[in-house]
């Protein structure tokens, strides 16, 4: 059913304690490995910057949740931020269905969450929480995100590149500068799928343009233009 | 109209009028708008409106929040349902959680706060726009509270009491 479907694939492994230092398994032991470094330099984020260049009172959604950084760089530039944390808006709906639910549960959800107007949005940046989402409810979300966003409007979304099953961080992404994003680890969760440039491609299909950045990092940054 | 669910008589706290804070204690359910010209504690409920104007707004850890507020400055800890004009600086703490559109000088944002809604920013030279209403394009949030049409609870410094 799809309600045990997403609590098995939101089920963290790990969870990051609150003074960001490196998160461990209750056991002891740190599920992955952390770079030395948290920092790093994001094509995508360059070149989503790069498309809302010239505009000025623009509309950007987060879809990461709330982070100081991102209001700060966001709000700086002039532009208005929207913040939603899809990830826990998903896990407040799961945990609050009935075992064996799983009939509207995609409605309610999308009832719940991303509910904008039409063409509301200049830019949204999704990081990497639409791969977490069930397949069924991942295609209406895009769906729901093409609809908000305006024609020429840019999402910035990353993919981790790891088989099915593996566990990755889940992070939360602060953005530094235009090209810059300082990695903070909230939890570790196993990869409900993977993910290739094909699937995405297909994913993105309604879109006017779809653009890959692949990092050494094990994560394909992808750059969606309505 | 102003109701109270009391579970337990409350006691006055002194403390908060030499402070010049009213205070509405965790046990108090408030509908209707409140308007006050000191600073506030909401550690109970309140559904309607708050309009403090010049003053801080605190929703304590407790505190559930069913309005539209306008304050100088605000601080989180509890939950707040409704859009948010504060002149100064909004805070939400890592307890705090807020659904609604914000509108301030300066945002504090621990981390563990939750947060949906839309930010703007002032600009500096506006902050004077405090003192009026929440502004439409706000009010009309995905948060929007519609206060009832009820009496007013006013508090003013010369009167500073517990609810």
């Amino acid at each position: 059913m799809l309600a045990e479907r997403l609590r098995s694939f939101l089920r963290p492994i790990g969870s990051s304690p609150a003074n960001g230092s490196p998160y461990r398994h209750p056991g002891g032991r740190a599920l992955t490995a952390l770079p030395a470094d948290p920092r790093r330099r994001s094509n995508g984020l360059r070149q989503f910057f790069d498309n809302l260049r010239g505009g000025s009172n623009l509309r950007i959604l987060d879809l990461g949740g709330i982070s100081q950084a991102n209001v700060n760089f966001i709000t700086l530039q002039g532009h208005k931020l929207y913040t939603e944390d899809v990830l826990r808006g998903l896990e407040r709906l799961v945990s609050a269905a009935a075992p064996g639910s799983g009939q509207g549960l995609v409605a309610r959800f999308l009832r719940e969450n991303l509910n904008f107007p039409a063409g509301h949005f200049d830019g949204i940046l999704a990081w990497d929480r639409l791969e977490f989402l069930d397949e069924e409810m991942l295609g209406a979300a895009v769906a729901r995100l093409q609809a908000t966003l305006r024609p020429g409007g840019t999402i910035l979304t990353f993919f981790h590149t790891q088989a099915k099953g593996q566990t990755v961080n889940v992070h939360r992404y602060e953005i530094l500068d235009q090209q810059t994003l300082d990695l903070r680890p909230r939890a570790a969760r196993p990869l409900p799928r993977a993910f290739n440039n094909r699937h995405l491609e297909r994913l993105f299909g309604g879109f006017h343009s779809v653009k890959f950045f692949l990092a050494n990092d094990n994560l394909r940054e992808v750059i969606v233009t309505r | 109209m102003l109701s109270t669910a009391m579970a337990k008589p409350i006691e006055p706290e002194r403390s908060s009028s030499r402070t010049g804070q009213a205070h509405i204690g965790k046990s108090v359910l408030v509908k209707g708008e409140i308007s006050s010209s000191e600073d506030l504690f909401i550690d109970g409920e309140v559904r309607g409106a708050v309009e403090l104007r010049e003053h801080v707004l605190t929703i304590g850890p407790n505190g559930k929040v069913e309005a539209n507020v306008t304050a100088r400055e605000i601080v989180v800890q509890g939950t707040l349902n409704g859009n948010v004009f504060a002149s100064e600086k909004i805070e939400i703490r890592a307890t705090g959680s807020i659904l609604g559109d914000l509108t301030t000088a300066r945002i504090i944002i621990e981390d563990g706060a939750y947060f949906k809604g839309s930010i703007d920013i002032l600009k500096p030279g506006l902050k004077t726009e405090a003192s009026k209403p929440l502004p439409g394009a706000a009010a009309q949030g995905p948060a929007a509270v519609k206060p009832p049409a009820q009496p007013t609870l006013q508090m003013a410094a010369a009167d500073s009491r517990q609810v």
